[in-house]
């Protein structure tokens, strides 16, 4: 990096911290600390919604995915505007009419205190797990593309969200996001502009768009039935759905954010915010990966972008091995090269293209075999699966973007992961003091007393994050990791608040455990089907509903207040 | 958490452009039908592969 572009990554990082503590000024007590005193601009929290959900992973992973499988992603995507609805009706109302800081508290007004502590006991782990993947995700992509130290990436982005979401809460966090936002989009958009000006000058939007679809490339809805492939438009439709209503409607980290608003209406129209905003922006970040792979059909690229996994192999005993398909790699490429930009003259003149289509397809299909055995070496020689696809983009970036830019992007995968980060430390922060804290060790004492509590927590979750983060070096793909550790609770937890809301005569005991069951249920799924990991949510939404109901009917409690 | 409740005030007048929430959940539904007809109108046409 450049002097530019350290002076562009310093103003990102004194701008964010010193926004953050002038905007939470003006925070009162517990309730201002965790629900900004539930005074929030709409707009604010739509962009805090959206900036919460967008992660680094979604900049580093998805474009990766993009590069290697095309748009297929965008189909997980497709319900959100849906689940947006539902949640304005149904979930949305309960929540903020019964006045509450934490979701899981509402779940002890309608059951019992069991019930609440368990889903938020599970919040809190899986949350609290999730959120140190959040923050490791960019570190180690940046320590092997930047040669930057992993644990000092870790504990820079660390501290300061620590920082911040300490001295400002929830007003800190949310308007800190809509900077951060608003720094992705622009991102975002460089990023188009940038890939689009670093083609030759020959290649036209038409041109970008004809050679990605020699590759299938855009083809995003999969119509096929078949439940083990994990993205079509009925795993989209359904998982994906059942995925989006579960984190938006019953994680602590997205209902906070919609709690904090004035008035209900206010609540609605943030997620309806979302409900316009998220699939165009899904699009744009997918369209960058498979720009990425127009870019390089002009560009060799590197067999696999991590280099820190190609030195491993270099020196392992299947060295040799790789080697010969790194040449083999560079020489295909090479006629790949040769016959696209043969194909872009005979377009321009009008000629006939489909002897070039096929042998560029041919070679397309060669390099992506290439690619999968290099793939299959690193997972053997590493022992774990090869990640990959979360280095394609910043290497991209490092290699092609101009100064100034480049500290501008990777500035952007920061606030990416801050603004993910700060999110689920004030959401942990209120589940730990108001779910177990406040109910369980000290009941009554003074605001400033739970306040400092509060800071507390959000310091303990942020050096748990931290710790998690230092440890997590054997994931896979961490986009698909961490939607996998959400989907082992996700739906369970969805099925506990669906029982609360629509079955009036559900029990206690039957939502405590009918979530057992459902944990149980999509754990013996995971182990003994292939199913995509998206119908977990589905299987643990359905366990409950079927558990808890009949649970309810057979046990001899009385039907609870609602 | 107190069972105080809010009027309900937000069911009725207009959201922006729209007559009322329902007016704004049908345009989101329509919305989600576009994205999709849009995706498949990508996924068929500009495939140019020769499988």
């Amino acid at each position: 990096m450049t002097g530019l572009d350290w002076a562009v990554f310093a103003i990102y990082f004194g701008g964010v911290v010193g926004f953050a503590l002038w905007q939470s000024r003006k925070n009162v007590g517990v309730e201002g600390y965790f629900l900004g005193n539930r005074r929030l601009p709409w707009g604010a929290i739509g962009l805090s919604v959206m900036a919460t959900q967008a992660s680094a992973i979604t900049f580093i992973g998805t474009t990766g995915q993009a590069f290697d499988d095309g748009m297929e992603f965008i189909q997980v995507y497709l319900p959100q505007p849906l689940v947006m609805i539902l949640l304005c009706v149904v979930f949305v109302p309960f929540f903020y009419r019964a006045k509450v800081y934490t979701a899981y508290e509402y779940l002890e007004g309608r059951f019992d205190a069991k019930t609440r502590s368990l889903t938020s006991l599970l919040f809190l782990i899986s949350r609290g797990l999730a959120a140190g993947i959040v923050l490791y995700a960019p570190a180690i992509v940046l320590s092997v593309i930047m040669g930057w130290d992993e644990k000092v990436t870790i504990l820079i982005m660390g501290v300061i969200t620590i920082a911040y979401t300490m001295a400002g809460g929830i007003t800190a966090v949310i308007w800190t996001d809509v900077v951060q936002m608003l720094m992705m989009f622009v991102g975002i958009a460089a990023a188009l502009v940038i890939l689009f000006g670093t083609l030759p000058p020959e290649v036209g939007v038409g041109d970008v768009v004809y050679i990605g679809g020699i590759q299938q490339m855009w083809s995003s809805i999969d119509w096929s039935w078949d439940p083990t492939n994990t993205y079509t438009i009925w795993s989209g439709m359904i998982g994906g759905f059942f995925l989006a209503l579960a984190y938006f409607g019953t994680d602590q980290s997205q209902v906070q954010r919609y709690l904090t608003a004035k008035s209900l209406r206010d609540s609605r129209l943030s997620l309806i915010f979302n409900a316009f905003l998220k699939l165009p922006m899904q699009f744009a970040i997918l369209s960058i990966g498979v720009l990425l792979f127009v870019f390089y059909h002009f560009e060799r690229p590197p067999l696999l972008f991590n280099a820190a996994e190609v030195t491993m192999v270099h020196e392992s005993e299947r060295g040799a091995e790789f080697q010969r398909l790194e040449l083999e790699h560079v020489d295909v490429h090479s006629l790949r090269r040769e016959a696209t930009l043969e194909l872009l003259d005979v377009r321009s003149s009008g000629g006939d293209l489909t002897e070039l289509q096929q042998r560029i397809g041919e070679y397309d299909g060669q390099l992506s075999g290439l690619r999968s055995d290099a793939k299959a070496i690193v997972s053997d020689v590493r022992g774990t699966s090869s990640n990959d696809v979360n280095y394609v983009f910043p290497s991209y970036l490092v290699r092609y973007v101009p100064a100034g830019i480049l500290g501008l992007m990777i500035a952007v995968i920061f606030a990416a992961a801050m603004s993910s980060l700060d999110s689920e430390l004030t959401a942990l922060s209120s589940a730990t003091v108001i779910d177990f804290y406040k109910r369980y060790i000290r009941r009554s004492a003074d605001e400033a007393h739970y306040l400092l509590a509060s800071r507390i927590a959000t310091f303990f979750w942020g050096l748990f994050a931290c710790w998690v983060a230092l440890f997590a070096g054997r994931l896979g793909s961490l986009l698909e990791a961490v939607n996998q550790v959400g989907s082992f609770f996700y739906g369970s937890l969805l099925g506990v608040f669906v029982l609360a809301f629509l079955v009036k005569k559900a029990t206690g005991d039957g939502a405590f455990w009918g979530l057992i069951a459902g944990m149980v249920a999509v754990f013996i799924v995971s182990i003994t089907t292939d199913i995509s990991y998206l119908y977990y949510n589905v299987v643990g939404t359905f366990t409950v509903l079927a558990v808890g109901t009949l649970f309810s009917r057979f046990s001899d409690r009385p039907e609870a207040v609602t | 958490m107190t069972d105080r409740t809010e009027p309900d005030d937000e069911d009725d007048g207009a959201i922006g452009i729209f007559p009322s929430w329902s007016w704004l959940y049908g345009a989101i539904i329509v919305y989600t039908v576009i994205a999709i007809a849009l995706l498949h109108f990508f996924t068929v046409t500009l495939d140019f592969g020769l499988r």
